[in-house]
């Protein structure tokens, strides 16, 4: 299921990331590959605040929905 | 020898860069800052042999792979121009991230150094690092430093590192990821990709003790909470701008121009003394009154502008930017921008050039060029003396004007992206990825710093442009056509009032059809700070900062007589002033970003009708609402204003019926 079903405070492992290449490889060097752990910390108004890789992300819905966990 | 700065976004790279070079280049606590390559020499007290080192410092990157224009640079630097050394710095509370990129830097062949930045807050933290193990399992020099401090901060032992590997000529051998090689497909990379973050895990689990879990909800993240709230976030970003106005114009910025002007004011009295009656009374006002006259008039805000660069260096230095970004980042979707749109507008608010310069991060190039059109919009710090001499006259120096002019660019921004959006007919929305710093308390010594360096180029700029600007401004208006000196009864006569005139009757729809306001708002163009300098010399008036001695030396009561207009019309002034074209300098980095002359002269085209349509509607709307009537010269005015519309609403429909592109992700 994408990201976006997470409630804020829970942790899930991603499971795979969707998209073009280019974009799915940025959220990659950022950490956002299967198998990490990622948090959501919050959400304000649309975006997701995440806990990757020990730093906060900020990240919109529509990108977050790219996020399988 | 030449050595690169290589590491994420936001891991201090500009600030090491500072320290270990002496210079002053712009840093702020978000990602993003650096978006050009920057050069410098090793301080000599760090590099006490003979061989000269320069570093360059370059912009952010998560990877060699190039996402984004900002690792393009570096990708491009550290494989073309094969530095002899790579510094890598990375961020000691962050090293399961950071670790990816130093993998990939010591594939190239290159000697690496890390950096164990920020290594004070791994403390805070409870983050224990083995730095020894960590050297060791990378094979390569790791050095802990503290690039914010100024002294114990590890730069001489990271430099004495740096010169111990190109002695060496044994190669550092690269970390073994699985599977890696130089021509992979996108498949093998991406697998590559995994392995490597497999291995970098690896590394972390055995050289780093955490106690706290960095998901925890943490004090910054309840802050968060609040000040990127969907609903507290604006009025909280409201209320901030307002104390950065309100300290700069009306708590400490006058307290402090009041002494300014005082020198200036002897300053005059002084040179007015030495000269006597020796010199010809032509030669003698054009240097008290044009030069010192003008040119003080805009130094005088000087004091103004620093509290305003040291508050807004303080918030940059806070992290709150980036919780801004967030903030306007739905909004910014609406009109086909995104939050990224926001950092160069942010930027703007000290200078446009950076401002513009900083679109650069903004992949999409209708964004970019789009961004690069509207940041100009924001209140500058050149454009802090037109509105605190505005505030002051009219308004009793109130710092709602600044702040409401702040957030009137923040609408006319929105509004404009939206027709920018239609006219192009290109509707590819993008994606809002951020890193988000940590909050920190800011350094007082940097904000003092970036605030002198700010005051020195405004300095500078005094001594150079304005100083010959006005100097021509007043032989123009000594003169008359037939170069004979113009009496104190006919001013209007002289050159300048010729030249300026006929544009005068332009402005009559505005509220300021004067040759004086409209002369003002020509030598603007070259630089904002005319504005203020030209109406000191045109109005011979000298000190703009005490009004109550303004009117002294003008010989009025108030001041509004002396410039023969009403607050509804000065209002509108000040309004044409923010939102017409930037100055010249920031326009020629409008060429430089667009890179496409239709769209620079269209953005041009387009700042100017915008001062002009909004400050008819200020000054005639502004005259119905206090006067019952409409403002002089309404219709000749409307029918302007309509036909500028009417041009605007033409080029937006032209897209109306055409099939809109498909949407098209980016990477922010």
């Amino acid at each position: 299921m994408p990201l976006t079903f997470i409630k804020v405070g829970q942790s899930a492992s991603i499971k795979a990331v969707l998209g073009k290449d280019e974009t799915r490889r940025f959220l990659g060097s950022l950490g956002f590959t299967a198998g990490e752990s990622v948090t959501v910390v919050s959400e304000n108004g649309g975006n997701l605040i995440l806990s990757i890789k020990d730093s906060r992300i900020a990240l919109d819905r529509s990108m977050a929905q790219r996020i399988q966990v | 020898m030449k050595i690169a700065l290589a590491g994420n976004p936001n891991s201090g790279k500009t600030t090491l860069f500072n320290a270990i070079t002496g210079k002053i280049e712009h840093v702020g606590n978000w990602p993003g800052v650096t978006v050009e390559k920057k050069e410098g020499l090793v301080k000599a007290t760090l590099n006490p042999g003979s061989r000269k080192m320069t570093i360059v410092d370059l912009p952010g990157a998560y990877s060699m792979s190039p996402f984004t224009n900002e690792e393009s640079i570096t990708r491009d630097f550290v494989q073309k121009e094969s530095p002899e050394v790579i510094i890598n710095i990375v961020d000691a509370t962050n090293l399961s991230r950071s670790l990816f990129f130093t993998s990939q830097l010591m594939e190239l062949g290159i000697p690496v150094v890390v950096a164990l930045n920020k290594s004070d807050l791994t403390r805070k933290k409870e983050i224990l690092v083995d730095t020894d193990l960590l050297s060791e399992v990378l094979g390569c020099p790791v050095i802990s430093t503290v690039s914010t401090k100024s002294s114990n901060n590890g730069l001489g032992p990271l430099v004495e590192a740096v010169q111990e590997v190109s002695m060496k000529k044994r190669n550092q051998q690269p970390l073994r990821v699985k599977g890696a090689k130089a021509n992979a497909t996108k498949e093998e990379m991406e697998q590559i990709d995994r392995n490597r973050f497999a291995l970098v895990n690896d590394i972390v689990a055995r050289v780093e003790r955490r106690k706290i879990d960095s998901s925890n909800h943490t004090f910054q993240d309840k802050m968060d909470k609040v000040v990127a709230h969907k609903w507290l976030g604006i009025p909280i970003f409201a209320a901030i701008i307002w104390l950065v106005f309100s300290f700069s114009q009306s708590w400490v910025g006058p307290w402090l121009a009041d002494i300014l002007v005082g020198w200036i004011d002897s300053f005059y009295g002084f040179v007015e003394g030495v000269m006597g009656d020796t010199v010809s009374p032509v030669l003698s006002s054009l240097l008290l009154d044009g030069i010192i006259g003008g040119v003080g008039a805009v130094v005088g805000f000087l004091p103004l502008i620093m509290v305003l660069f040291f508050m807004l260096a303080l918030l940059e230095d806070s992290g709150y930017m980036a919780r801004v970004a967030l903030v306007m980042d739905r909004f910014f979707k609406k009109i086909g921008l995104s939050g990224k749109s926001i950092i160069p507008m942010i930027v703007s608010t000290g200078c446009a050039i950076p401002g513009i310069m900083a679109t650069r991060t903004i992949k999409n190039e209708r964004q970019r060029r789009t961004t690069a059109m509207l940041a100009p919009f924001m209140p500058c710090g050149a454009k802090l003396p037109i509105i605190a001499l505005f505030a002051s006259v009219f308004f009793g120096e109130n710092a709602w004007v600044g702040t409401s002019m702040y957030f009137l660019a923040i609408v006319v921004i929105v509004i404009s992206g939206l027709i920018i959006r239609k006219i192009t007919g290109d509707t590819s929305s993008s994606y809002f990825i951020m890193e988000l710093p940590e909050y920190r308390f800011p350094s007082i010594k940097r904000a003092i710093v970036s605030m002198f360096s700010r005051a020195k180029a405004f300095i500078i700029k005094a001594g150079t442009i304005i100083l010959i600007c006005n100097a021509i401004v007043q032989i123009l208006q000594t003169f008359n056509w037939q170069f004979q000196v113009v009496g104190q009864s006919a001013p209007d006569t002289s050159i300048l009032a010729s030249l300026a005139s006929p544009l005068a009757w332009v402005f009559i729809p505005l509220g300021f059809g004067i040759w004086q306001f409209a002369a003002a708002a020509i030598t603007g163009f070259i630089a904002k700070e005319n504005v203020v300098g030209t109406l000191a010399v045109t109005f011979a008036v000298t000190n703009f900062i005490d009004i109550e001695e303004l009117a002294l030396v003008a010989g009025s009561t108030d001041v509004m007589t002396v410039f023969g207009i009403g607050a509804v019309a000065g209002l509108s002034y000040l309004v044409f002033n923010l939102f017409t074209p930037p100055c010249f300098a920031a326009i020629g980095s409008m060429n430089s970003e667009m890179e496409s002359p239709k769209w620079l002269w269209g953005a041009i085209g387009f700042q100017l009708g915008m001062g002009y349509v909004l400050s008819f509607l200020v000054y005639q709307l502004g005259t119905l609402f206090t006067t019952g009537t409409v403002g002089a010269g309404f219709l000749g005015g409307l029918i302007a204003v309509t036909a500028m519309v009417g041009y605007v609403v033409f080029l937006m429909s032209r897209n109306a019926g055409k099939v809109l592109k498909p949407v098209v992700g980016e990477v922010a």
